[in-house]
């Protein structure tokens, strides 16, 4: 059991939860997962690290309400306890001074990328940090992340509508701006990974993207969240989650994703049926 | 009625339309479109959206259209340039609160492939996340205005979620403030639930001191989801339909003598995901309730699939087919004598179905061919119609309400037990018609009542009768009816106080009531069952006959369950009579009078015979230990016909038939090469039809006019009861409401857990003054005491319930509830459970 410290609503429709977690806050890295179940009889499901205090033991996690264990977790309030949180679980991202590293942030990844910022800073790195929301409203955590970012871009949808301008458009432009970008990572919904791959596959540009597949165990065990990459199976808990985007087999990606989806409406809908007396 | 009809221009089209309509209307009726997200057909215009805006020649300023009457050469524009920027410009402005960016994404073809893999959001804010995706009207708004961006920053209200009641909930940071949900909530629903609160950029809805649906007494009938244009108010549970094979189908609610006409959307894999109101004949809002829309499609969720047709051997059940079961049926029931078989049926069943089963108890000489009736209300109306040679209507015309100017309520919560009905009287009373509530339990239409007259229970007969004399001393002239003098002499030896306090009401009550019913002539008055179910049910019908007779007004006694009214038309076919207590029943089991029963539906029976066949919809316990049971067709499957409460023969889509061999009444019969020996001669459905509506209309409403007898004497529970002594803290007089919330001998509240709390049948209301005396709060657990038994339930306060009475509304799942039941209303002593 772990104690909630903090529950909060962000933006709309994510929330943000600070987790008592000590052996786990005192050996996590950026880039890292933990594997949360909400309650007796929820799921595991994994959410990134998105900050941690080695001296206080507590974790922090930064989520979106898609399904029922989300919808659980933005329900519980400070003082509340989660049945259990495993981890740290993945490979850390890669660490080493490369230069100039974009990065790319979207929903809940502009939380997840905030440890990988002060991870490559504290490597000596220059960092951009593109973080794209819907609009104003959606962006949290820029303050947090522009302290310690060499430049901070947004891209709103809202703005996109009147400019003109896309993500492609965005991106390719700071690819010119600064021609010693050395990588891309990126973290976000598994649309927003696709296109910057898709953006950045003529370019050359290395590109990482954090999967974010189906996921049961976590520690490679069950192989729900097999992925393809350049033609070789991973497993994204073990192997993962930064992957190549240039190999990622995005339909495969696509279609596994979708696997269980029928049953996810379903145990939604039945979740709320049932358990109508939800906390607010 | 014939409407004037006016000549106006739109757009330069001559149009013709009725005074009365609104331009928006006639503009529509001609097909012209014109933008609008606060107008709704059915419900009172609000002009709070302002998309609606059009130019009528001569005015100064731009109108909305919804709220401007047409008149008599009228010139109207509906589309400038002018118009359409005015327009563009409101509608970002709404759009400013409310996430706009599925309506403009240019990403939103790209990201198809996506939009299966995300369940729902929490708090949608894009068009994947968003259950109202492509059935949103803000989406048809966009189209049309062509909007490509807005212009101002969107703001989130970030208002908390309403995820606490069953069924509903309700993202405010979503609304728009169209203010349809108030308004149906108020106008159509009378319930006044919703409301708009607080002022300018803090505006919400809201319920009285944001209290839950549930505190504030929501019926849950579900108008707001219907209305409301986003996905703000939205029903709980349901899948979104979006990229889904979706099948329709329309069926009649069988839960209530109403009939709504309801559909349900079901998935490829036969799993329903929503109900509600079908809009053919009238707009969706204006009917359905709980139990139909949110009731019955979690019940039949949990039953999708059809039980099979199971003959007991000894100990063990065998699943067989359909003709395997009614011939093993068939051969056993021949082995006894007809005497000692028994027919029961209960009402919830297509007519079809009845009609067979009335066939085959005929087939096999059975003479004891029951309907379970324990309201008995019907037959109790028609006792009375032959023993004081009177006649009741029994199918109601709604289409006569709009005539009428007052009505008179009694021991009828409308709203609960004829929705429909409800709906039409309240039609009335929103064109000025008034009111009156003559009851003495709880009614959730008092609160509409221009008079509440709350009297004791069991002494509507006296209120009756003192609403009678103050009528008849204040107009002195002769009546030639018979009977007239010997009432006005009988009247004249009480004095109207002492009727008045005998009833328990206020005499200036009473006296206000009875202006409201001269002024506002003609009258209405309409009961129930529960008007009925009372030792003193005579009296009762004595003095609203008596009362009506001098007002000149129509009865109307409403049945509240399907099929009730055809039951005098079936005795006309079949030799069927009402079964509603089963002591005796029972006993003629124990004495082996009674050897088979067949029994179509669920009856609570303590003893069963030796051998039993049920047939049903859901495999109830009963069921699963019957020596055999036969599967039925449910409302959702066939296309059967029910009969209202307006009497008439309804049927749902005629289109699909499910499983259609296990599912009709009795197929087997009708096979040639059926070695059963057995020519079923059904009725055909038609000829009841025609048995149904030949009748009423002819019969007067009156049969003989003539007065008849009063009572002044307080019977039950009378006043020598309790002289002398005072009662006991702890007493009360129990009044038992009825309760709907079954179908097929399933109970909602144990299978629906929403239902379990919105509408328990274990609840005791009480008035808080009594629970604050007794030291009780809400769900402490309860037990009445009478002299038949014990009553176990959890205390619910209620300001509607009168002090030192309690009210009740428990299924008849046992002979001791249906006891009670049969009593309406008894004495009872309240004791805390852990006392």
């Amino acid at each position: 059991m772990n104690r909630i410290r903090l529950s909060a609503r962000l933006a709309p429709n994510t929330f943000w939860v600070e987790v008592e977690a000590h052996e786990i806050a005192a050996s996590a890295r950026p880039g890292q997962f933990v594997m949360v179940i909400p309650d007796k009889k929820g799921e595991r499901i994994p959410l990134n690290i998105a900050h941690w205090d080695k001296n206080k033991g507590t974790i922090e996690m930064v989520f979106m309400s898609l399904g029922v264990s989300t919808r659980k977790l933005a329900a519980f309030k400070a003082g509340d306890f989660l049945e259990g949180v495993a981890g740290p679980l993945g490979r850390p991202a890669e660490m080493a001074n490369f230069g100039q590293v974009l990065l790319i942030g979207g929903c809940y990844g502009v939380a997840g990328l905030y440890p990988v910022v002060r991870g490559l800073k504290e490597n000596g790195n220059q960092v951009i940090f593109l973080a794209e929301a819907r609009s104003r409203t959606y962006l949290y955590w820029d303050d947090r992340i522009r302290k310690v970012t060499d430049k901070f871009i947004t891209m709103f949808r809202a703005d996109c509508f009147s400019s003109g301008k896309d993500l492609s458009d965005i991106i390719l432009g700071l690819r010119q701006e600064s021609p010693q970008l050395a990588r891309v990572i990126v973290m976000g919904c598994s649309y927003l990974l696709f296109t910057v791959s898709e953006i950045t596959r003529s370019t050359g540009l290395k590109t990482l993207v954090n999967l974010n597949p189906i996921m049961v165990d976590g520690t490679g065990m069950c192989g729900a969240c097999r992925v393809t990459v350049h033609g070789k199976t991973h497993f994204a808990c073990v192997d993962g989650p930064e992957f190549d985007g240039h190999g990622v087999d995005w339909k495969e990606y696509f279609s596994r994703r979708k696997a269980f989806f029928n049953q996810e409406e379903l145990a939604l809908a039945n979740f709320e049926s049932k358990a109508s007396d939800l906390k607010e | 009625m014939n409407r004037t009809r006016v000549r106006l221009q739109i757009n330069q089209h001559t149009i013709e339309a009725e005074e009365g309509m609104t331009v928006l209307e006639c503009a529509r009726k001609n097909g012209i479109f014109i933008p609008s997200l606060c107008e709704l057909e059915g419900l009172p215009a609000f002009a709070g959206c302002r998309l609606c805006l059009v130019e009528i020649k001569g005015r100064p300023f731009w109108s909305p259209a919804c709220q401007s009457l047409v008149e008599e050469g009228m010139v109207v524009t509906t589309s400038t340039e002018d118009l359409e920027q005015l327009r563009r410009s409101i509608f970002e402005l709404i759009l400013s609160e409310h996430p706009y960016f599925c309506l403009m994404c240019s990403e939103k073809a790209n990201c198809e492939e996506l939009k299966a893999a995300m369940a729902r959001a929490l708090e949608p804010g894009g068009c994947i996340f968003c259950p109202k995706d492509g059935n949103c009207e803000l989406q048809r708004v966009a189209e049309y205005l062509k909007i490509g961006k807005v212009d101002y920053e969107f703001e989130d209200k970030g208002l908390p979620l309403w995820q606490k009641d069953p069924f509903i909930s309700h993202n405010p940071n979503l609304c728009i403030l169209c203010g349809r949900c108030v308004r149906v909530c108020a106008e159509i629903r009378t319930e006044s639930v919703l409301s708009f609160v607080h002022r300018g950029l803090k505006t919400t809805i809201s319920t009285f001191f944001d209290r839950t649906l549930l505190e504030a007494g929501c019926s849950f009938c579900g108008a707001c989801v219907d209305v409301c244009p986003t996905a703000s108010f939205f029903e709980k549970g349901i899948i979104p339909s979006r990229g889904k094979n979706l099948s329709q189908r329309k069926f009649i609610c069988p839960l209530c003598g109403c009939g709504c006409e309801l559909e349900a959307e079901i998935l490829k894999d036969g799993t329903i995901r929503r109900i509600h109101p079908a809009s053919d004949t009238k707009p969706s809002f204006m009917s359905g309730c709980a139990r139909g829309r949110f009731g019955l499609r979690e019940l039949l969720a949990d039953f999708k699939e059809t039980p099979n047709p199971e003959i007991k051997h000894g100990e063990t059940r065998e699943e067989v087919s359909q003709a395997e079961a009614i011939e093993s049926m068939v051969r056993t029931l021949r082995k006894y004598d007809p005497e000692e078989v028994v027919f029961v049926f209960t009402e919830q069943h297509h007519i079809e179905n009845l009609l067979a089963f009335l066939a085959l108890g005929q087939d096999f000489r059975v003479k004891n061919l029951y309907w379970f009736y324990p309201g008995e209300f019907l037959r109790k109306i028609g006792q009375f119609e032959e023993e004081n040679r009177v006649r009741f209507k029994r199918k109601i015309n709604p289409a006569f309400f709009s005539e009428v100017r007052s009505f008179l309520v009694i021991d009828s919560d409308l709203k609960c037990e004829a929705l429909t009905f409800w709906m039409e009287v309240n039609r009335a009373l929103r064109k000025g018609a008034r009111l009156i509530v003559l009851d003495s339990g709880l009614n959730r239409i008092e609160q509409t009542a221009a008079v509440r007259l709350k009297c004791r229970p069991g002494r509507e007969y006296l209120s009756l009768t003192a609403l009678l004399k103050i009528l008849i001393d204040r107009d002195t002239s002769l009546s030639f009816i018979p009977g007239f003098d010997f009432i006005v002499e009988k009247l004249n030896r009480v004095s109207c106080d002492h009727l008045a306090q005998a009833s328990g009401l206020d005499v200036d009550d009473l006296k206000r009531a009875a202006e409201v019913l001269i002024e506002n002539q003609p009258v209405a008055l309409i009961f129930a069952e529960r008007f009925l179910r009372q030792d003193v049910w005579k009296s009762n019908l004595q003095a609203a006959w008596n009362l009506a007779l001098k007002l000149e007004a129509e009865i109307f006694p409403v049945s509240s369950r399907i099929n009730e009214i055809i039951i005098d038309r079936l005795q006309s076919l079949y030799p069927v009579q009402v079964l509603s207590d089963l002591t005796g029943f029972e006993q003629k089991i124990r004495e082996k009078k009674i050897r088979a029963a067949c029994v179509l539906g669920e009856v609570p029976f303590s003893v069963r015979p030796e051998f039993l066949v049920i047939q049903n919809i859901f495999k109830t316990k009963s069921g699963a230990e019957a020596d055999i049971f036969l599967p039925e067709a449910g409302c959702l499957q066939g296309s059967g016909h029910l009969v209202n409460v307006e009497g008439r023969m309804i049927s749902g889509s005629q289109q699909e038939r499910v499983k259609e061999d296990s599912n009709s009444a009795f197929p087997v019969f009708h096979e040639p090469d059926s070695k059963l020996r057995i020519k079923l001669e059904v009725p055909a459905i038609d000829s009841l039809g025609k048995l149904i509506s030949a009748d009423d209309d002819k019969a007067s409403n009156f049969g003989r006019l003539q007065y008849l007898p009063v009572d002044e004497e307080s019977k039950q529970f009378s006043d020598a009861d309790q002289a002398g002594k005072k009662p006991s803290a702890n007493e009360f007089i129990v009044i038992i409401n009825q309760n709907l919330d079954t179908y097929g001998g399933m109970i909602l509240s144990e299978k629906v857990p929403g239902f379990k709390r919105f509408q328990n049948p274990d609840w005791v209301w009480l008035n808080p003054e009594d629970t604050a005396r007794l030291g009780l709060k809400n769900n402490d657990k309860v037990q009445i005491e009478s002299e038949s038994g014990r009553f176990s339930g959890k205390v619910r306060e209620d300001y509607g319930v009168t002090p030192g009475t309690a009210v009740i509304k428990p299924v008849l799942s046992s002979t001791f509830l249906l006891g009670l039941y049969q009593k309406g209303i008894f004495k009872g002593w309240l004791r805390a459970e852990n006392e």
